[in-house]
């Protein structure tokens, strides 16, 4: 499957919010069809013009992944604040034994998770529309013989967009006090009989899961190998457990997304 | 307790120094932004420079509507512009100046009187005075050119080291096209309509060189899609159409943990995230460069990030306690095991993620290791050029180029050059082909080990050089 195809399809598994966020990828290669195709003059003004257009626009997705990653940073280190705070609360009244409800444990844990996910698909979005840029300038590259490539992609790497330490770490903070959250409440969730998971549960849960393990499809088969494999290609990604994917799509056939 | 006023003290400090480092990169931008418009004005040294003296953890990059098209790097001693005291109407200032005026005079030389006008017309009229003054080094394209060269080997350690306490400075572009780079420059400040006007009278072969490669350059069109008809190539998913003036106020911040424990204490202060104000915590929290526009969006989000938590707290428990019990008991089993499998898969694509980012930075790197090496043996072969050598060369440059544009080697030849000197290129590879040969069996080594690309790559370039 083409990049493209690949690009809609993750697009589609996203969380709405963000369908339209993600890189124009047909759109460039729209232009770079035209400006391969008024000739390699590129005096020519037709050819000059789409050239024109195909700059802009990539500077403009620029600026949209940065607008759009920033904001939902911003987001993200809120509620990171807020939900360590409430794990802490969490923590504190397990320890002097006064325990919240299992309504309130299942929710801040759920919330935990959650972020914790869409923490996730934001360094995904992160690296598909690196990728995507990558590839286009390839393609334009290859068009026009010109070398637009690597000064671009070098600006890009220096992009906020790209620059997902922050996010990073707080993953992993995320995951910290995830287990600190599971571990105080504990008792309370009684035995985990590994019973098949009930749909009922949120479907919030479901439109991050199933954009998780679609993203994670997505990365394996883009990294599978390609007609123009080169050096500055990835290698093929270490083949995805099958039974944690094949829950997740079990899971993810089970009902439709709903956000 | 965190409300300690040292504490407190502490973190505006470390607030305001990150802030003020981000924007004297924003400074730093702006100042190459007008001195590629005028050449030999003096710039004068930031006079609280002194007056922060630890180190901070600035690990964001600044946002600015430049950011997109700065290539260049943002060391104080290439440009001499050194950081100025950052002021918030200072970022606001340029862009409602630049867009809102016209221009009337459009030659090169007037294009310095014309930075005048509209650094008068904003409030920190100071600020831009000392900014466009650079120290008489000419500020020339070549110069910029070549400083930027000898900066880049520089950036390969952000790359390789992006957690470290230093600012996160924009990479350096490879291009040799020093005047594409200006036109960026050039670009940002200039809407479409002016680059008409531009073509209309200018007579100056500099300002002309530059409006030529302006309309191939990249320009900024978030902020100047107003009256363009190429607005419509834009994604008009976020931007409203008119948003020179509006993005000027709303600079975008980058929002990390520590700045926002600032702003929480603030708002704790001021009685809680009810009860305060944007004006009240833009006051307390007294960083450099923050906007009451940047606050007033944040403390919405967070008003409204703390207000959902209670809703479903209360929703949850409307349900009957019986029902309660046995969804209790049943959904927290299930919910256990639904978050645990959701958060493997997560932190699966997690640790996928991670890993598909450290290789895209090494190849990045290789390539750009790769073709500096490249010009650096072309540069030194153009003093031993061979006439055999040379014949051989003469018939196949352009077949080496389409090679290297088809496998992306990152060994190509950027379009500025001569065919003269694209010949030497390729001479360097092959005359000196036993040094070249060495580096790249080291890269090689180094890219084996790590992924399957190596054998690819050393497959690729000894091909290459015995092709002669």
């Amino acid at each position: 499957m083409k990049f493209g195809k690949r690009l809609k399809k993750q697009v589609e598994e996203s969380l709405p919010e963000w369908r339209d966020k993600f890189l124009a990828y047909k759109r460039l290669k729209r232009l770079v069809r035209l400006v391969s195709a008024s000739g390699s003059s590129p005096r020519r003004h037709r050819g000059s013009a789409a050239e024109a257009a195909f700059l802009r626009l990539l500077d403009a997705e620029v600026d949209r992944f940065n607008a759009f990653f920033l904001e939902r940073e911003e987001d993200f280190v809120i509620r990171h604040r807020e939900l360590k705070e409430m794990a802490k609360k969490v923590a504190e009244d397990a320890l002097r034994r006064r325990p919240l409800s299992a309504a309130e444990t299942r929710s801040v844990r759920k919330e935990i998770v959650d972020l914790h996910g869409e923490m996730v698909l934001l360094l995904n979005y992160s690296a598909i529309n690196y990728t995507g840029l990558a590839k286009i300038l390839k393609k334009y590259d290859k068009r026009t013989g010109r070398l637009l490539r690597l000064p671009f992609i070098e600006k890009v790497l220096g992009q906020p967009f790209f620059a997902t330490e922050l996010i990073s770490r707080l993953v992993r903070e995320c995951e910290a006090t995830m287990e600190a959250v599971f571990e105080a409440s504990r008792g309370h969730a009684g035995a985990s009989a590994g019973t098949a998971p009930v749909a009922a549960v949120a479907a919030a849960d479901q439109g991050i899961f199933r954009n998780t393990v679609a993203a994670l499809v997505t990365m394996g088969e883009l990294r599978s190998g390609s007609s123009t494999y080169g050096h500055f290609s990835l290698p093929p990604m270490a083949p995805p457990e099958s039974d944690l994917l094949r829950c997740g799509c079990v899971q993810v056939a089970a009902g439709p997304v709903s956000i | 307790m965190k409300g300690t006023k040292s504490d407190l003290w502490e973190r505006n400090k470390a607030c305001s120094l990150f802030l003020e480092r981000r924007f004297n990169l924003m400074q730093s931008q702006k100042s190459r932004v007008l001195g590629a418009m005028s050449s030999s004005l003096p710039i004068l040294p930031n006079p609280l420079k002194g007056s922060f003296p630890r180190p901070c953890n600035p690990q964001h990059i600044p946002m600015s509507r430049q950011l997109p098209d700065d290539s260049m790097p943002l060391r104080n001693d290439i440009h001499q512009s050194a950081s100025l005291h950052p002021r918030a109407g200072v970022i606001g200032a340029p862009y409602s100046g630049y867009s809102a005026s016209p221009l009337d005079s459009v030659s090169n030389h007037d294009s310095q009187s014309m930075v005048a006008p509209y650094i008068s017309q904003s409030s920190s009229f100071e600020a831009f005075q000392s900014l466009s003054d650079n120290t008489p080094g000419t500020h020339t394209e070549a110069a910029w050119f070549t400083s930027s060269m000898d900066v880049s080997p520089l950036y390969t350690d952000n790359i390789a080291a992006p957690d470290d306490n230093r600012i996160q400075s924009i990479r350096p572009a490879m291009t040799s096209d020093g005047t594409a780079k200006q036109n960026d420059w050039w670009a940002d400040i200039m809407n479409d309509d002016w680059k008409d006007i531009l073509d209309a009278t200018a007579t100056d072969s500099h300002s002309k060189a530059m409006i030529q490669t302006s309309n191939s350059a990249t320009s900024l069109p978030a902020v100047n899609q107003s009256a363009s008809s190429h607005s419509m190539e834009i994604c008009p998913v976020a931007s409203p159409p008119n948003s020179s003036n509006a993005s000027v106020a709303k600079q975008r911040m980058r929002w990390t943990p520590e700045l926002h424990e600032c702003f929480v204490d603030a708002v704790n202060q001021l009685g809680g995230s009810e009860k305060a104000t944007p004006k009240g915590v833009l006051k307390l929290m007294k960083v450099d460069g923050l906007t009451i526009y940047h606050v007033k969006s944040h403390l919405q989000k967070y008003r409204s990030a703390r207000y959902k938590p209670d809703l479903s707290e209360g929703t949850s428990e409307k349900r009957t306690a019986a029902e309660e019990l046995v969804l209790d008991l049943k959904t927290s089993m299930d919910l256990t095991e639904a978050l645990r499998l959701q958060m493997e898969v997560q932190k699966r694509l997690h640790e996928q993620l991670e890993i598909q980012r450290k290789l895209q930075l090494r190849i990045e790197e290789q390539g750009k290791y790769l073709q500096m090496m490249f010009e650096k043996q072309s540069q030194s072969s153009t003093e031993k050029v061979q006439d055999p050598s040379s014949r051989d060369t003469a018939a196949k440059p352009s077949s080496i180029l389409n090679q290297s544009a088809n496998k992306d080697s990152g060994a190509t030849m950027d379009p500025n050059r001569t065919g003269d000197s694209a010949k030497t290129a390729e001479l360097g590879e092959r005359s000196s082909g036993l040094g070249v040969k060495q580096k790249l069996v080291e890269i090689e080594s180094d890219t084996e080990g790590a992924t399957d690309d190596g054998s690819k790559i050393s497959q690729e370039k000894p091909r290459k050089l015995q092709d002669s």
